[in-house]
């Protein structure tokens, strides 16, 4: 699953740990998160898409290998 | 809110290396009383420290975190049990007779030991091959 919480994170001006912080959860976690190697649970995504202040389906996107 | 499967506090991963500590103390003066190494006493130590170790919770526990838990813990249970039946095999029951003998095995301490052993160590690898080269 691809996702765009780098860049919206980067838009809102806001670190890793901040982020972390407001979502509860470690920093490596978002770190797992944002380089593709963490998939997290819907309620998390929600969580983050809310702090982010956008949408889930801008935040996440389904990628081909995800079909497989 | 999601409840945490693992029950000790952070606090006790402490209290699970002064046991292992202990485990250690105990191992060499046994040797120093007795003049032998009784690998059980070690496996005791190790097995009851590396529980507290092992199932405390993390400095900040979450989805992740309990995840890679479950992975390693899976892990290591599957290697643990094939090194024991290799090793009861190779060293404790090469001449096995089935007429006549009953199968021996490492004891359940030292099992458990090797277990934990390799679901904390897999753990902390697992957590650092995920964050490698993404840090800020």
């Amino acid at each position: 699953m691809r996702n765009l919480i780098k860049v919206e994170r980067a838009r809102s001006n806001m670190t890793q740990a901040e982020l972390a912080e407001k979502v509860k959860v470690a920093r490596q976690t978002i770190i797992a998160i944002e380089g593709g190697k963490f998939v997290p649970s819907t309620v998390l995504a929600f969580k983050i898409a809310k702090v982010l202040n956008c949408t889930m389906d801008l935040l996440f996107e389904l990628e081909d290998k995800d079909w497989e | 809110m999601k409840e945490n499967p693992f029950p000790y506090s952070h606090w006790t991963k402490f209290l699970g290396l002064l046991i292992m500590a202990a485990g250690v103390f105990s191992f060499f003066q046994q040797h120093h009383k007795k003049g032998v190494f009784d690998l059980n006493e070690l496996a005791i130590g190790f097995s009851w420290g590396l529980v507290f170790v092992f199932f405390s919770k993390e400095k900040t526990d979450d989805e992740m975190i309990q995840g890679l838990k479950f992975k390693a813990l899976a892990r290591a249970i599957i290697v643990a049990f094939f090194i024991t039946h290799l090793y009861n095999y190779l060293f404790l029951n090469w001449h096995f007779d089935r007429g006549h003998d009953t199968i021996l095995s490492i004891s359940a301490y030292q099992f458990m030991a090797l277990t934990l052993i390799l679901a904390t160590g897999s753990f902390y690898y697992l957590k650092h091959q995920l964050t490698l080269n993404e840090e800020q």
